[in-house]
């Protein structure tokens, strides 16, 4: 993807959260999420973005 | 507006009192001018210069006595330098501003991304430089008064205004009393509340954010180089922004940014401005005391008019659009709009332009404009997002940013840059782009490349039409008689620089072995060959000047 096309996944993805609404917001990122899953050309792909993602968010209480 | 001090008083600046003189027209006759201009802003003076430098003169009017108030737009562009050098204002402009290429974006304490402007040493000047409006303002109207024919009436404010068979009748108040005055052309620069834009009815269109900033300068010493510093998340604004810059004069701009329910009432008065400024200045590790100069509080927009041209008056600078500060546009391109506008008046006035010069403006300034909306308008969203999407998408960019470049290139200021006027009806297209390696393609402006150790590319260009030949297009003596023949019945000055090709100067206008552009007195380039074929250059001169139909 180029920088320009990033640019725009990211604008539509802000409008889509905004159409989906704060209710419906986290089931509509995981959503997303199995979806890209899909698209990724293998599991170490989604699982480096998945390591990503998490990389700085402090770790839910219990763990 | 409350203020540290008395209006227009300063830690460090002193306002000058222009003198308030009586209109030859006062009881009697309304005169004829050829062009007035509304508002000695810096775009009104920087069009009366241009005016000028064509030989042109204009009637200004300005409702005040002083520049204006407050240092407001601080941040100019590399192209808004090259305009001033053409206006004979770029050496004292430079001996005072603050020259910068970079900049650093934080999120939370953690810095996620540098800012570096192209620059490099075949450059004339630096992408960007910091000095206080006021000071811009003085130079030009410095460089007004030399020209001799720039008529500035401070004090004089615009009251009614009407058009008639195509003529601007204008009555003004001046402290010596009423007078009417009749100019064939105005322009209006009288900024954001356009007097002119309300007399004839007209308004801005476009969209206006919620972000609020509360914009303040402050008199502090600090070693902090002269960068662009914006803060997200941090911990002096939690769940908001901030901006910083360096000025001249121990001058620090410092914007940040309201919260939703933040009260603006309350969030202007000075014990609030001290105690926020305060937790900013800790923040930013400074331990030397500081003092308030001034402050205002600042909403982006993005409106403007829907033609800058209506009859005989033309609008530019704030009076034509407003657009948001961030990528330091406000000012920059009213200056670039006055260059724009300025030739084609004087051309006009002359009775050398072609029917269509005058109304290539709107086109090619609104089409500016929209540009910066779009720039603009993007990066204000980054700045202050205006929805819970946007704001959910912007904060999860930034906590990436640090570790990824897809994230970390979103956070591109997006500083000023020309416009191409491509589409413009003035311009000449290629006819084919692959004789070319790179370079400003027609409708971009000349880049301001080096030649030699001391000489740029725009120290060439001519007061009005430039032929920069370089290598072997160069033209041989029986096509110098013959070019000189097409300027002459185009009815302009057409300048012949001859340059060696293999030069950096070369390469940056992508004729590497040899090729020719024919530049526009605002080094806009409006048309390029390979080689000079003086029937073409001849007809694309004609339609510079607006006399083939868009
Ligand atoms: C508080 C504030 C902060 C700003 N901060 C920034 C910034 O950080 N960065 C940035 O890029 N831009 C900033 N701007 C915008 C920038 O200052 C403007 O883009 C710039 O001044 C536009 O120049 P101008 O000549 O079009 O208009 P102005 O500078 O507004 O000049 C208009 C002139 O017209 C005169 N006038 C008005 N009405 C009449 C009348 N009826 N008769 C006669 N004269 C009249 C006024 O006295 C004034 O001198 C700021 C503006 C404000 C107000």
């Amino acid at each position: 993807m180029t920088p320009a096309e990033f640019e725009q996944a990211y604008e539509r993805l802000a409008a889509a959260l905004d159409a989906v609404g704060e209710t419906d917001e986290t089931l509509f990122l995981t959503r997303l999420a199995l979806l890209l899953a899909d698209a990724c050309p293998d599991l170490d792909a989604f699982a480096a973005a998945l390591d990503a993602a998490q990389a700085g968010l402090a770790p839910a209480a219990g763990e | 507006m409350p203020r540290p001090r008395g209006q227009t008083q300063s830690l460090y600046y002193e306002y000058p009192r222009y003198v308030s003189a009586p209109a030859p027209e006062l009881g009697g006759e309304a005169s004829r001018h050829a062009v007035a201009i509304v508002g000695a802003g810096p775009v009104g003076l920087c069009a009366a210069l241009t005016l000028a430098r064509h030989g042109v003169p204009s009637v200004v009017l300005d409702a005040k006595t002083s520049v204006g108030e407050g240092s407001r737009a601080i941040c100019i562009a590399r192209h808004s330098v090259e305009i001033f050098q053409q206006l004979g204002v770029a050496g004292r402009f430079l001996g005072k501003a603050l020259p910068w290429t970079d900049g650093t974006s934080y999120y939370r304490e953690q810095p996620v991304y540098r800012l570096r402007m192209p620059h490099g040493p075949d450059e004339r000047y630096y992408p960007m430089y910091n000095l206080q409006q006021q000071y811009i303002e003085q130079y030009l109207v410095e460089a007004a008064q030399a020209t001799g024919l720039v008529d500035l009436r401070w004090g004089h404010a615009l009251d009614t205004l009407r058009l008639a068979d195509d003529t601007a009748m204008l009555e003004v108040e001046s402290p010596q009393g009423r007078y009417h005055l009749r100019a064939s052309y105005l322009v209006a620069a009288d900024g954001a509340h356009s007097r002119v834009r309300h007399q004839l009815g007209l308004k801005l269109a476009g969209a206006a954010y919620e972000g609020r900033y509360v914009i303040v300068d402050v008199q502090m010493r600090s070693s902090y180089p002269t960068e662009r510093r914006a803060f997200f998340d941090p911990v002096a604004n939690r769940g908001a922004t901030i901006l910083v810059h360096k000025q001249p004069d121990d001058i620090w701009r410092i914007d940040y940014q309201l919260r939703d329910d933040e009260d603006e009432q309350e969030a202007l008065s000075e014990r609030e401005i001290r105690a926020r400024v305060g937790a900013i200045v800790a923040m930013l590790g400074e331990r030397a005391p500081w003092q308030l100069e001034w402050w205002s509080l600042y909403k982006a927009y993005t409106l403007c008019l829907d033609g800058y041209r209506h009859g005989p008056v033309l609008f530019a600078g704030d009076a034509a659009h407003l657009v948001p500060i961030f990528g330091v546009r406000g000012l920059n391109s009213g200056l670039a709009d006055a260059a724009d506008l300025g030739w084609k008046l004087a051309m006009q006035v002359q009775g050398r332009a072609g029917p269509h010069l005058l109304d290539s403006y709107t086109p090619e300034r609104r089409g500016a404009t929209l540009d910066v909306f779009a720039q603009a308008g993007r990066s204000t969203r980054f700045m202050t997002p205006p929805s819970r999407g946007e704001r959910l998408v912007r904060d999860a960019a930034l906590s990436l940013a640090a570790g990824h470049d897809c994230a970390r290139r979103l956070l591109d200021p997006r500083q000023s840059q020309p416009y191409s006027y491509a589409a413009s009806p003035l311009t000449t297209p290629d006819d084919d782009c692959s004789l070319f390696a790179g370079g400003p393609t027609p409708g971009a402006a000349l880049a301001n490349a080096r030649l030699d150790d001391d000489t740029f590319l725009l120290d060439g260009l001519g007061r009005e039409f430039t032929l920069f030949a370089f290598g072997d297009a160069a033209p041989g003596d029986a096509d110098r008689a013959a070019l000189a023949t097409v300027a002459r019945d185009a009815g302009v000055d057409l300048e012949l620089r001859c340059l060696a090709a293999g030069t950096p100067a070369a390469a940056r206008c992508g004729v590497a072995e040899g090729g020719v552009l024919l530049v526009r007195p605002d080094r806009h380039v409006c048309a390029r060959w390979r080689h000079a074929d003086v029937a073409r250059v001849g007809a694309a001169l004609q339609r510079a000047l607006g006399r083939s139909p868009a």
